[in-house]
């Protein structure tokens, strides 16, 4: 999340914490829900020293898609996921550079949206690593489906 | 109690009205953050909670720096201690100069009746923490308020003015670099005194200089001192310098791009200055 990279490549940096709300957002809908997310994203705001509360709606926007779509997401296949997840972190990129265009830090080109295509190649990796995670310490009731 | 009759209507207020909700209270927040104070006291007790993941964070790089330090060849070691040997020298003639000057800068001060410039106190402080946002340029380190660091306190690397503190916790501090978005400083031309105001673009490795209009006596190469007015940052240090001057007969200023002093991406030590 705040692991340091070189300034060039900064722009490349996954968005490992939608990553990870919108996973627990479709493994166990029932206990991550939208207060979750919100909580989430107000930490997230705290670590990324932004405005208290963008990251919060942000991420609130990225768990209700994934509430909205997870019964037919969770039984693709991963480079099918994937795309959903681009989808997914996009819009939430598009939703913080606009936001951040509001308070005057602006980003001229598209670039911001090469963190979505990151995230969705880290998707798979970060699955297979949570989903052992997850039937290790049986944490959610959903372990024997697709997910 | 017994078992729980399942009810029709157990859920409280619908999904979309908790979710309206939320936007809600989380815009009235944004709102009040940007246009009060009021958050502030909160915010920077909590800016606490991010300390322990920039530690963290900050090990690999530390590791690595250990191993820098202590596998060393013998040879290496010796060839620092000859390259270290000479600068101390040559920085020691120079002092032997400085030492003059000082004095008969003094000399003309008090001729000219103007207050005398005090030696700045300065702390030495680490990097441990860079803003994953790369459009916020904010670097942490290590030392806070225990240190008596405050807010408004300027940061120098050896090389230039990095920026400013603008949050401070217990153990460490944040700090706005010069090229943020939102920061600009007052600065001065060291060729002719000229005095104009250097902000940040959003770029590491860039400045611009606002309202320099055509008739400035400005050229590529000056180089740019913080000036002291606004009273923020000490006067004397170095900030930029100018690289590019673009005249467009059509504009009613010049775009000038300046280019950081300070090694913005690269000073791990950095130093903080107790101006008063």
């Amino acid at each position: 999340m705040v692991m340091p990279i070189d300034f060039e490549w900064r722009g490349l940096r996954p968005e490992f914490v939608v990553l990870l709300v919108i996973y627990w957002s479709m493994v166990s809908p029932q206990y991550f829900g939208l207060l979750s997310a919100w909580f989430v994203g107000l930490l997230h705001d705290l670590l990324e020293f932004s405005p208290l509360g963008v990251n919060a709606i942000g991420m609130m926007i990225v768990a209700y898609l994934a509430h909205m779509f997870y019964p037919r997401i969770r039984h693709y296949v991963f480079w099918h996921q994937s795309l959903w997840i681009f989808m997914f972190v996009a819009v939430f990129s598009i939703y913080s550079n606009w936001v951040s265009s509001l308070v005057s830090q602006r980003e001229s080109s598209y670039f911001f949206l090469f963190a979505a295509l990151t995230s969705a190649l880290l998707w798979p990796v970060l699955v297979l690593m949570l989903k052992s995670i997850q039937i290790r310490f049986r944490l959610s009731q959903t372990i024997h489906n697709n997910y | 109690m017994g078992v729980p009759i399942k009810l029709l209507f157990t859920k409280g207020p619908s999904y979309f009205s908790r979710v309206v909700l939320l936007v809600i209270i989380t815009v009235a927040l944004l709102v009040v953050g940007r246009y009060t104070q009021w958050l502030e006291p909160i915010r920077s007790k909590l800016d606490v909670i991010a300390v322990p993941f920039y530690w963290v964070s900050d090990i690999p790089e530390r590791v690595s720096l250990w191993f820098d330090d202590r596998l060393l060849s013998r040879q290496e070691i010796e060839a620092e201690n000859k390259l270290l040997r000479n600068q101390i020298r040559v920085q020691e003639s120079r002092l032997q100069q400085m030492a003059s000057l000082v004095a008969e800068n003094l000399r003309l001060r008090q001729l000219m009746n103007s207050s005398e410039i005090v030696q700045d106190r300065v702390l030495v402080a680490e990097l441990i923490g860079v803003s994953p946002d790369p459009l916020v340029h904010k670097v942490i380190v290590d030392k806070g308020s225990n240190d008596g660091i405050y807010v408004g306190q300027p940061l120098l690397d050896a090389f230039g003015l990095m920026g400013q503190v603008v949050s401070v916790t217990p153990y460490t501090a944040q700090v706005l670099l010069i090229t943020d978005n939102s920061h600009a400083i007052p600065v001065q031309i060291t060729r002719n005194n000229v005095r104009t105001v250097a902000e940040g673009v959003g770029d590491l490795y860039e400045l611009r200089l606002r309202f320099v209009s055509s008739t400035m006596d400005i050229k590529e190469g000056d180089i740019l001192v913080s000036s002291g007015l606004g009273g923020r940052f000490p006067v004397g240090y170095p900030v930029a310098q100018i690289e590019k001057i673009t005249f467009d007969p059509g504009e009613a200023f010049a775009t000038v791009v300046a280019k950081p002093a300070a090694r913005l991406d690269r000073s791990r030590h950095v130093l903080l200055v107790f101006s008063e």
